[in-house]
């Protein structure tokens, strides 16, 4: 930044921004949409953020080139990795607004609804293309805000305000870690950007350590908080059960893509001098992370709280390929988010579906019995709960297979072996559910939505874990792929 | 470096300090010289937006408060970020321009917004 | 991925079609049975198996002119070292089993059409004998020792699945069980077979391990096992033929085969009769190139099939239920295979298994629609004189027994009188002398209990209860066409045998596709002696008729009418009769040596095991209350409470940042 040449030159490949600028657009459109129509009209604002994600989903492909391209004097960047997260929440928003269209209809505002929905994204999408801290904290703080009110978004549900209230309150917390690890590392290096931190730290030897070190736990532990890893996951149980169902769909997928994508850039641009470091932090962390997951879901009756537990799990699953710090652990965790994706929107969509008169069918009573009436759906549920638990051979057996070789390979045996017997233990609360639904008397009567779409976010959420269950190849490569612009 | 260059570097800053302190102090010492004192016991009570004095902290009131407030750092803002940009807009050019003309455009979209939603009424 | 090493003429789609059509028609109706209902269910199976036979007729009539088909089409695994290849080994011996097995296979579809008619698991039946005859083919066809052991599986595991069909009878389920477990135990035997043959030649591949069959015995490779002093290749070819007599009902892993007799009658003649237990028939002749080069292993066979041969011929004796005696007949006969292939005669075995499948399948089928028209019933006591309600069950059945007895021209003179002349003339020492006497002697045994029941069933005094008597009628025609058709397969296949594929001729029909050393093969011995007519061959030749006729005569004598001599004699006999009865206590001798020890060993670790330990203190309040106690206190610490949740992060961070710095 030091020799910058005025007046500014227009920046060069301005292009590859525009999947963002669409959703900027179209994100306010849908908000003054909102504000001028009638009221049965109002539904109209979900189709359009619908054809904006896929409208903005086209443009990444197409603007994505095999070379990493940058804009705006290398604060943002496009390749392949960026791209491919960004496709999986482009995914996650589909999703999510398709699980909100019965389930917000009540709802007043509901186009503000989907613009925060699309804030949230372009903050997504923000983080996953950041090549500095600046950037990146843009992209963070836009998405969290977006997310905090998406939370709170039933102002009259108690539950629903207290939750964002946490949420907000706790997220500014862990802002403040960020920013304080970010100053502590500009502190250190004089600079914002991944790269030229890396080399400033690698250059740097011994001088500074132990700030540099502070200014590395701080940006981990603030990070740490977005993507809901233990000591810093508190917020996770309450938020989830708080928040509308298709929000807590959303949010235990969107952010956390983007929270690990742009971990493993700071780690690989701006930390490998400091591996040894952050692996033996990242290392506890997953530890915890796997043990209060897996174990604390035991003892939830509400689904969405245990879901949220489930949440926490996965990802000390995901810190194993962090942890490996190798191509493979990278890619493995791309094959995670994309088979975690599906796993946790095919399960969203069953929840909502059971939402009845009166009665939310969050708690696991609800389920008791459904395979006498909904055949289909308790099927459906069953595959997502045991790819969940990752059994061979669903989607979510390959995930945990990818991460944890990728770990032991990189000679941590006793974490994997650990992940593994953690997983049995998480193994048990989600074939609970399979328990209450096919082997328990029906309790309550069912009355399941109607709505296609969600229906076949079901079916199609269930083959496609069947499908890459049975043959992984294809999805494995494809991540692959997407780390040539990371490493 | 050392401490001439904190003296060079931070002068600014110190003399912003004095001249922000004078600003607040200035209006309290000339009204004692200037005006003429009648005090009263509602003159003399702390002026709290409306509300009553010595009471619980934790009492309810309007969100609207906070709505004006919001706002009102909102705008504010926007005219902080618009000084320094007027100051530099020969050597930022056509591009830093639009720039601007974007962000206000955006702000724009948020200030309909407000105003269609009725945050810009008391009442 | 195709990788053929030789091929003249086959058609490789056609090839693949032939296993894979009958797997189709599995799957379809195992899957769908439940919409398709009856009609479809066996319009489905039965095409598609007539489908496969069809193909495997003109595949045998290639195969006739000169083709053969060697190849891999795709890998399976590859492990390490272990690389295991799908393909198929396609010569003479090969088209003589698939034709049988299809042939059988589709005159057993269509017979249960109108035998298992109204079934509530009609199209689960139709399914499982599919995907039975899918997994025969591939233990046929298949070109390596992974593709025979995953047949040999297959084939077991479906002989299970239809011995319990019907899985309310406690007898059946037990029967079942009885079947799977005594073939685990012959299993185990051959899975070591196959690993020793990995072992040692490092493939499993037919061609290539026969091809370094002869370095093996050159280099003497020898494994010492409890101060036993093996060949490797004996070893491998003991353990295989364990596998061989677990399948083949060879004593002493026979007892499972006379109580699969509680599954439906098709399955009988389909599976226990003409398929499956000739498996390991067709395992040894396939291994011939193997078994040639042990002396033991040779010995071992004959000795096994010897004993089988007779002792189960004399159990034959005095049973009474029509199914039981052909069952024992069945193991009886598959002794004789053996012997044949133990004294290196292995067209002649194949050759008898050929003709047998024809007249005990045919045997098994007419019993079947004996059974179906005395509404059950069983036991051969309360039978006779059906003959006037059953004529075409009456005449198939007539000249199933006289194949089976060995009477000329019928299908088992041919091949039985073959497997007796070259145990003759084969040199082993006492090992054929005892053979020898065990198959002639057998010969009459199996005439007179294959009669016995014959005329119990159709002739001697009427027994049969009134109240089946008004139900009495001839099968329907889906029951009887199979019948005549196998009839004809009983009257000719032997025939044809000898003088269209000179299966008893030296080099002639098998050569190339079974092995055996010129100082072992008793056929070439047998042509010496037919051109040697300074000799009398006169007992060599007929004796086997004669006693045959005998057998037949003895048995027309006590039974073609009610007389007392049967009860005379098992009253002069009476410890016998008895041993007889009870099958020589094989059962009783299990229970007592094994079966109860292993139970008292699975009480026990039930007992201290399971309860003990997992339901105990170990893991049920051990780990897995620790884990719900964990659970419940980190539900305590989520309080709900934001103050200690901003209090956990910043521990955290603290707690961290204190590890880093004093690791630092």
């Amino acid at each position: 930044m030091a020799n910058v040449t005025f007046p500014f030159p227009f920046p060069a490949n301005m292009e590859i921004l525009l999947p963002e600028i669409i959703i900027a657009v179209m994100a306010m459109v849908i908000l003054l949409f909102d504000l001028f129509v009638s009221k049965e009209k109002k539904q109209i604002s979900a189709w359009l953020a619908i054809a904006t994600c896929i409208a903005a989903a086209i443009t990444t492909v197409n603007v994505t080139g095999s070379e990493s391209m940058m804009t705006f004097y290398g604060f943002f960047v496009q390749d392949y990795f960026a791209a491919f997260t960004k496709l999986l929440m482009l995914a996650a928003t589909v999703f999510g607004i398709i699980l909100s269209l019965d389930y917000m209809k009540e709802e007043t505002n509901i186009g503000e609804y989907y613009a925060l929905m699309l804030f949230a994204l372009l903050g997504m999408m923000l983080m996953v293309s950041a090549t500095n801290f600046i950037t990146m904290y843009l992209g963070v703080e836009l998405m969290a805000l977006s997310v905090y009110v998406l939370v709170g978004y039933q102002r009259d549900v108690l539950r629903s305000s207290e939750a964002a209230l946490k949420y907000f309150i706790l997220g500014s917390l862990s802002s403040g870690m960020l920013l304080y690890g970010i100053s502590f590392l500009y502190g250190t290096t004089g600079n914002f950007d991944f790269n030229l931190i890396g080399e400033a730290l690698a250059n740097s030897g011994d001088s500074a350590r132990t700030a540099t070190l502070v200014g590395m736990l701080f940006v981990l532990a603030g990070m740490a908080f977005k993507v809901s890893v233990a000591p810093f996951h508190m917020w996770t149980p309450d938020a989830y059960e708080g928040a509308p169902t298709p929000v807590t769909a959303f949010m235990s997928v969107g952010p956390k893509v983007a929270g690990f994508a742009i971990l493993m850039r700071i780690l690989v641009d701006a930390m490998p001098a400091l591996e040894h470091d952050y692996v033996t932090v990242l290392l506890w962390m997953a530890v915890l992370s796997l043990a209060v997951g897996n174990i604390a879901a035991i003892a939830q009756r509400n689904i969405k709280r245990m879901m949220a537990y489930s949440t926490i799990g996965h990802v000390g699953f995901v810190l194993l390929g962090l942890i490996a710090a190798s191509p493979e652990g990278y890619a493995a965790i791309l094959i995670y988010m994309t088979i975690y994706l599906f796993m946790t929107m095919g399960t969203f969509a069953i929840i909502i579906l059971m939402r009845r008169d009166g009665i939310q069918g969050e708690l696991l009573d609800d389920f008791a019995g459904m395979s006498k009436v909904r055949p289909g759906y308790a099927l459906a549920m069953g595959l997502m709960m045991f790819s969940l638990a990752g059994i061979p051979f669903l989607g979510g057996f390959w995930a945990k297979f990818a991460v944890i070789a990728a770990v032991i390979d990189a000679g941590h045996l006793y974490l994997g072996l650990a992940a593994i017997m953690f997983s049995a233990i998480g193994a048990f609360y989600y074939i609970r559910v399979v328990k209450y639904i096919y082997f328990d008397e029906e309790r309550v009567a069912f009355n399941f939505s109607d709505n296609v779409l969600m229906k076949a976010t079901v079916a199609l959420t269930s083959i496609i874990i069947v499908v890459i269950g049975v043959y992984p190849d294809p999805v494995m490569d494809v991540c692959r792929m997407a780390l040539a612009g990371l490493v | 470096m050392g401490a001439s260059y904190l003296a060079n570097e931070y002068a600014p800053i110190f003399v912003f300090i004095l001249i922000a302190l004078g600003m607040g102090a200035a209006p309290l010492v000339l009204t004692m010289l200037v005006a003429e004192q009648n005090p009263d016991d509602e003159k003399l009570s702390a002026y709290e937006c409306g509300f009553e004095a010595f009471e619980d902290a934790r009492m309810p009131f309007d969100v609207r408060f906070y709505l004006v407030a919001i706002l009102f750092v909102i705008f504010d803002l926007e005219t902080a970020f618009l000084f320094p940009w007027a100051v530099v807009l020969d050597q930022i050019g056509i591009f830093g321009f639009i720039e601007m003309m974007l962000f206000l455009v955006i702000l724009l979209v948020g200030y309909i917004y407000a105003w269609k939603k009725g945050a810009l009424q008391w009442e | 991925m195709q990788e053929v090493l030789t091929q003249e003429t086959l058609s490789t789609v056609e090839l693949l079609a032939i296993p894979v059509l009958p797997l189709i028609g599995a799957m379809v109706v195992g899957l769908f049975g439940w919409f398709l209902k009856e009609r479809l269910s066996h319009w489905i199976t039965c095409t598609l198996v007539i489908a496969s036979t069809v193909l495997s007729i003109h595949v045998f009539i290639q195969v006739m002119g000169g083709a053969s088909f060697h190849g891999n089409f795709w890998t399976w695994i590859i492990s390490g070292d272990l690389d295991i290849p799908i393909g198929m080994m396609i010569d003479r011996l090969t088209t003589v089993m698939m034709m049988t097995v299809t042939i059988v296979s589709a005159c057993v579809h269509i017979y249960t059409i109108g035998y298992m008619h109204g079934d509530p698991g009609y199209s689960r039946f139709f399914s499982y004998i599919s995907a039975f005859t899918f997994s025969m083919l591939v233990l046929v066809m298949g070109n390596s020792f992974f593709t025979l052991f995953f047949g040999w599986e297959a084939v077991g595991l479906f002989s299970y699945l239809l011995i319990g069909f019907w899985y309310q009878r406690e007898t059946a389920t037990v029967a079942a069980m009885k079947a799977f477990i005594v073939n685990r135990v012959g299993d185990f035997g051959f899975a070591v077979g196959i690993l020793a043959v990995w072992y040692y030649f490092g493939t499993v591949e037919y061609s290539k391990v026969f091809a370094a069959v002869p370095a093996l015995v050159e280099s003497g490779v020898s494994l010492s096992f409890l101060s036993w002093d093996v060949s490797a290749i004996t070893f491998i070819c003991l353990a295989l033929f364990v596998g061989a007599m677990g399948k083949s009902g060879q004593v002493p892993l026979h007892v499972w085969l006379p109580d699969s007799m509680e599954g439906p009658t098709p399955i009988s003649a389909l599976i226990h009769a003409a398929t499956m237990v000739t498996a390991g028939v067709f395992m040894v002749a396939r291994l011939s190139p193997m078994f040639e080069y042990s002396e033991v292993a040779l010995a071992a066979v004959v000795l096994v099939g010897a004993t089988t041969a007779w002792m189960c011929a004399t159990i034959g004796l005095v049973q009474n239920d029509i199914k039981r005696v052909i069952a024992y007949s069945t193991c009886s006969q598959l002794g004789y295979m053996f012997v044949a292939c133990g004294v290196s005669a292995y067209s002649a075995g194949i050759f008898h298994l050929m003709t047998h499948a024809y007249f005990k399948a045919l045997l098994f089928l007419a019993a079947g629609s004996v059974i179906h028209a005395v509404m059950a019933e069983q036991d051969i006591r309360k039978m006779g004189q059906l003959r006037k309600y059953m004529p075409v069950t009456y005449v198939t059945m007539f000249l199933a027994a006289l194949a089976l007895s060995g009477i000329p021209p019928f299908a088992g003179f041919f091949s039985k009188d073959l497997i007796i002349e070259a145990t003759a003339v084969r040199e082993m020492g006492w090992v054929s002398d005892v053979a020898y006497y065990a198959v002639i002697s057998g010969v009459f045994m199996t005439a007179f209990y294959t009669f016995r029941m014959f005329f119990l069933t159709f002739h001697n005094s009427d027994r049969v209860p009134a109240e089946t008597k008004a139900h009495l009628h001839e099968s329907p025609k889906v029951i009887t066409i199979p019948l005549i058709i196998l009839a004809v397969g009983a009257v000719l296949s032997g025939w044809i045998g000898v003088t269209y594929l000179e299966m008893g001729e030296l080099g002639a029909y098998f050569d190339g596709s079974i092995f055996v050393l010129d100082q072992h093969n008793p056929l070439m011995k047998l042509q010496v002696l037919e051109h040697d007519h300074g000799q009398s061959h006169f007992w060599l030749e007929n004796g086997p008729l004669i006693l045959a006729l005998s057998g037949i005569g003895v048995a027309f004598l006590m039974y073609f009418r009610e007389t007392k001599y049967p009860a005379m004699i098992a009253n002069t006999l009476p410890r016998l009769h008895t041993f007889l009865l009870n099958k020589w206590y094989w059962d009783e001798l299990y229970e007592k040596a094994i079966i109860r020890p292993t139970r008292h060993l699975g009480t026990w670790f039930w007992q201290k095991g399971d309860l003990g330990m997992i339901d105990g203190k170990l893991i049920h309040t051990g780990i897995v209350d620790s884990i719900k106690e964990a659970a419940a206190r980190l539900r305590a610490v989520q309080t709900g409470m934001v103050y200690h949740y901003a209090y956990a992060m910043v521990i955290g961070v603290f707690g961290f940042l204190t590890y880093l710095m004093l690791n630092a």
